[in-house]
């Protein structure tokens, strides 16, 4: 039991660390260098810690018998430094899905292969928790990656007023959340995985 | 981007409640109302009864064709529908699929019962790590054991396992659905009744069992005489009074067997007493005394030598 959340926590946080890392990796190749003058361009998780988000929030959700919601510090992005603000803009949001994908996908390869079957449970949670990570922030709500992309393709006048979301949207996802989000989320992951060849029901 | 500051904060406040739109329309059309329960047109509850429609349907451990097949439905067979996914019905494994446990997570009491072990143990597919997993028990659970191989036992399927069989292959047959199947261990075998024999027979059958039964006894007390006798000394000689040179309170006096033996005497002062300066024959066991110059007898016999 806690070694399972132990496996868990420990995943997440690598693969959330990956995911933010990309964003900035991204950013930095297409002409803005903010993260990479902010240190971020780390793998160093201690880096990533934000104290509420990561920790204490995550925490007490557990305790209360919630959902554990949380988020790591996010890596700072200046869209206009870069070259091609509103094209760019899609890739960098698309890294960091992108990047779980790819680690989720590796990790299938690997589970395949069947050359460490003590490691399967492992691989597992690695392919889960990574579709999971790449789907949810695909999510079109702006603070979300996926808002970016959505934003990236809507015309100017529209992705401007879009993006006026931004402050509540933290409060709108919680809302999608409790009307089934997470369930939706999921359905699409577990989509994925049977496509990816994984079964779902060895979770 | 240059336009009229008015213009602007008109199309911003169109276009917001667009987004807010767009993003509710996103969650409309992805809602699980896609995924919305029917069979048939109507809409079900789940469990049900379903029944196959046609021969040789594949039950597999996942909802795609890509999972291993656990089992195989002839025409018309029944099997208990849970849930639907991606055009595919969970149904209870039916008793003629295939699923494995490793076998060092359960412990066969009784015949071919065995009892899970683990906290919470798969069943799996196949015979090993790789197969996908078609259920979970519990400890405590109980589970019959067809055969075990490898260090995996292919059990008969129980009730917590499920396999997948595409929507078309069902078709709804009712919403009564059977008990669960649960697996008992099978009651201790009864004592084995004496068969019955004729009178005689078993007459001559007592009676030799009692005989050995009085060797046996006599054999045990013959042993128990040896052992106390092993214990004992005998000896012949003249009582004398110990006078004031007595021991303790209850050896006041000894035997005189020959010039160099003699015995002091532990017992009954009145008793001995009574044997003074006569010749008898005594019989007792020997107790250490390391403060007397001679071996004290506890007396348990003594008579007198005429």
């Amino acid at each position: 039991m806690y070694i399972e959340i132990i496996q868990v926590v420990f995943v997440l946080f690598f693969s959330v660390v990956l995911h933010e890392c990309a964003h900035g990796w991204v950013a930095y190749k297409l002409g803005d260098p903010t993260a990479k003058l902010a240190g971020r361009l780390t793998l160093n998780p201690i880096k990533h810690i934000d104290p509420f988000g990561t920790i204490i929030l995550p925490v007490m959700l557990k305790l209360m018998g919630f959902l554990p919601l949380g988020w790591a510090k996010p890596v700072p992005v200046n869209f206009l430094r870069l070259r091609n603000p509103k094209r760019d803009m899609i890739f960098v949001a698309l890294a960091g899905p992108a990047t779980n994908i790819v680690l989720a996908v590796v990790a299938v390869q690997f589970l395949k292969l069947g050359v460490y079957p003590l490691l399967n449970e492992f691989l597992l949670t690695v392919i889960f928790i990574n579709l999971l990570l790449a789907i949810f922030n695909l999510v079109p709500v702006p603070p979300l990656d996926g808002s970016r992309i959505v934003m990236g393709l809507l015309p100017p006048q529209i992705a401007r007023s879009y993006a006026q979301i931004e402050p509540f949207g933290l409060l709108v996802v919680i809302i999608l959340l409790n009307l089934g989000l997470l369930k939706f989320v999921w359905k699409v992951v577990i989509l994925l995985a049977i496509l990816l060849g994984v079964n779902p029901n060895n979770l | 981007m240059q336009q009229p500051e008015k213009k602007q904060s008109f199309f911003v406040r169109k276009n917001s409640f667009l987004a807010v739109v767009f993003i509710f329309s996103f969650f409309l059309c992805f809602h699980s109302d896609i995924f919305a329960q029917s069979l048939d047109g109507k809409n079900l509850s789940f469990p049900f009864l379903a029944e196959t429609t046609t021969d040789k349907v594949n039950v597999r451990s996942g909802q795609s064709t890509s999972f291993e097949k656990v089992g195989r439905l002839q025409k018309g067979e029944q099997v208990v529908v849970v849930q639907k996914e991606f055009g595919w019905f969970r149904i209870k494994l039916p008793k003629s699929a295939v699923s494995y446990v490793s076998a060092d997570y359960i412990q066969i009491i009784r015949g071919d019962v065995a009892e899970v072990t683990g906290s919470r143990v798969n069943i799996r597919a196949g015979n090993g790590i790789n197969f996908s997993v078609v259920g979970q028990m519990k400890k405590g659970d109980k589970v019959r054991v067809l055969s075990t191989e490898e260090g995996w036992s292919k059990i008969e399927p129980v009730d917590q396992s499920y396999g997948w069989v595409a929507e078309k292959f069902l078709t709804f047959k009712s919403k009564e659905i059977p008990t669960p199947r649960i697996v008992k261990a099978p009651p201790p075998p009864p004592p084995k009744p004496a068969p019955i024999r004729n009178i005689y027979v078993l007459k001559r059958m007592a009676e030799q069992k009692a005989m050995e039964e009085a060797q046996r006894k006599a054999v045990e007390e013959a042993k128990k005489e040896a052992e106390r006798r092993k214990n004992l000394v005998f000896a012949k000689g003249v009582v004398k009074s110990l006078g004031d040179r007595s021991i303790s309170q209850n050896i006041r006096h000894k035997i005189v067997v020959d010039e160099k033996t003699s015995y002091f005497l532990k017992g009954y002062r009145q008793m001995i007493d009574g044997f003074l300066q006569s010749t008898v024959k005594i019989e007792g066991k020997v107790q250490k005394d390391i403060t007397a110059q001679h071996p004290v007898l506890l007396v348990t016999k003594i008579h007198l030598v005429l």
